[in-house]
């Protein structure tokens, strides 16, 4: 419960931000609100404004949050075993739902074990993330300029994350996904359309597999 | 209104480019016919997903990598991880 408040207190200064920096790129306040309530996707959000602003064309906008939204399809495979036995009305909106945070909350709930209605705390995580979402867009809209951006805000998020990837490090293989994915998306942080943080999870994933594998050859092996 | 019109269709675009990926596993494949490698490295990506997002945060100071004293948020999330 404490997590998942400071999480969403954490996507706050982000939503904000959001809305403050669509209207000083001149988007009309009434398609930025519908933009927080139509696709709901944090970074992706952030892209766009960023693109829109250099005066990039519409084909390029939506190709390239394409592109940044790949990662999604992760998430999506991630929650297919858990949301296998849930009727379609369960989980299109759910789907809905899956951008970042609210992935990685229910994610780590049920790595460490706890698959009790995991479908209730998606919705739940992802409803309260959505409307926090929804409400911090439009203090954006009207606060404008007023909205500090001091990258200290903004550090609240990564440390909540942090909070929730210490608990799943309890065996090497995690910790080798979780290493590998980290050092790579920091060297490759210079990719364009967020490629590198694509890359870096392949990585882990690869870097959990190859060492679950050697420790079940090292186990063999043992008499 | 010609205005509003150019940002809905961009809209629509990036709802394209955004939902059906979520939805794509969720409901096109089941679990069952996923093969064994990828089910066991689904495993993963939730601690990498949250490595490859934190990281870049801590050890990046504007895009530069910064492993010093001089560098808060390193110190702020060591000190964290170690009373998690």
């Amino acid at each position: 419960m404490k997590i998942q408040l400071s999480i969403l207190l954490g996507v706050v200064p982000f939503a904000l931000i959001f809305g403050a920096l669509a209207i000083s790129a001149s988007i009309p306040p009434i398609a930025v609100q519908g933009y927080s309530l139509l696709v709901f996707a944090d970074s992706a959000q952030f892209l766009a404004i960023g693109l829109i602003n250099s005066g990039a064309t519409s084909v390029v906008v939506v190709l390239s949050i394409f592109i940044v939204n790949l990662r999604h399809a992760f998430y999506s495979a991630t929650m297919a075993p858990m949301s296998r036995h849930l009727p379609l009305r369960w989980k299109a909106p759910l789907a809905w739902l899956l951008m970042d945070e609210a992935f990685v909350m229910t994610a780590a709930r049920y790595a460490r074990g706890n698959t009790q209605a995991a479908h209730w705390f998606m919705l739940g995580t992802g409803l309260s993330l959505y409307v926090t979402w929804q409400l911090g867009t439009f203090a954006g809209i009207i606060a404008g300029s007023l909205v500090p951006y001091n990258g200290v805000l903004d550090f609240a998020l990564p440390l909540t994350f942090l909070a929730l990837l210490v608990p799943t490090l309890n065996k090497w293989p995690v910790a080798a996904a979780s290493l590998t994915a980290g050092v790579l998306a920091v060297l490759l942080n210079e990719l364009p359309f967020q490629l590198g943080l694509l890359l870096a999870m392949l990585a882990g994933v690869t870097a959990g597999l190859l060492a679950e594998r050697k420790n079940r050859v090292m186990e063999a092996a043992l008499p | 209104m010609i205005v509003l019109w150019h940002w809905g269709i961009i809209l629509g675009g990036i709802m394209v480019a955004t939902y059906p990926i979520r939805l794509t596993f969720v409901v096109l494949l089941a679990p069952e016919r996923m093969p064994d490698i990828v089910r066991r490295g689904l495993h993963y990506v939730p601690s990498a997903v949250l490595a490859a997002i934190i990281l870049p945060e801590l050890l990046l100071t504007e895009g530069a990598l910064n492993i010093s004293l001089s560098n808060d948020r390193l110190l702020t999330g060591i000190v964290a991880a170690l009373i998690t």
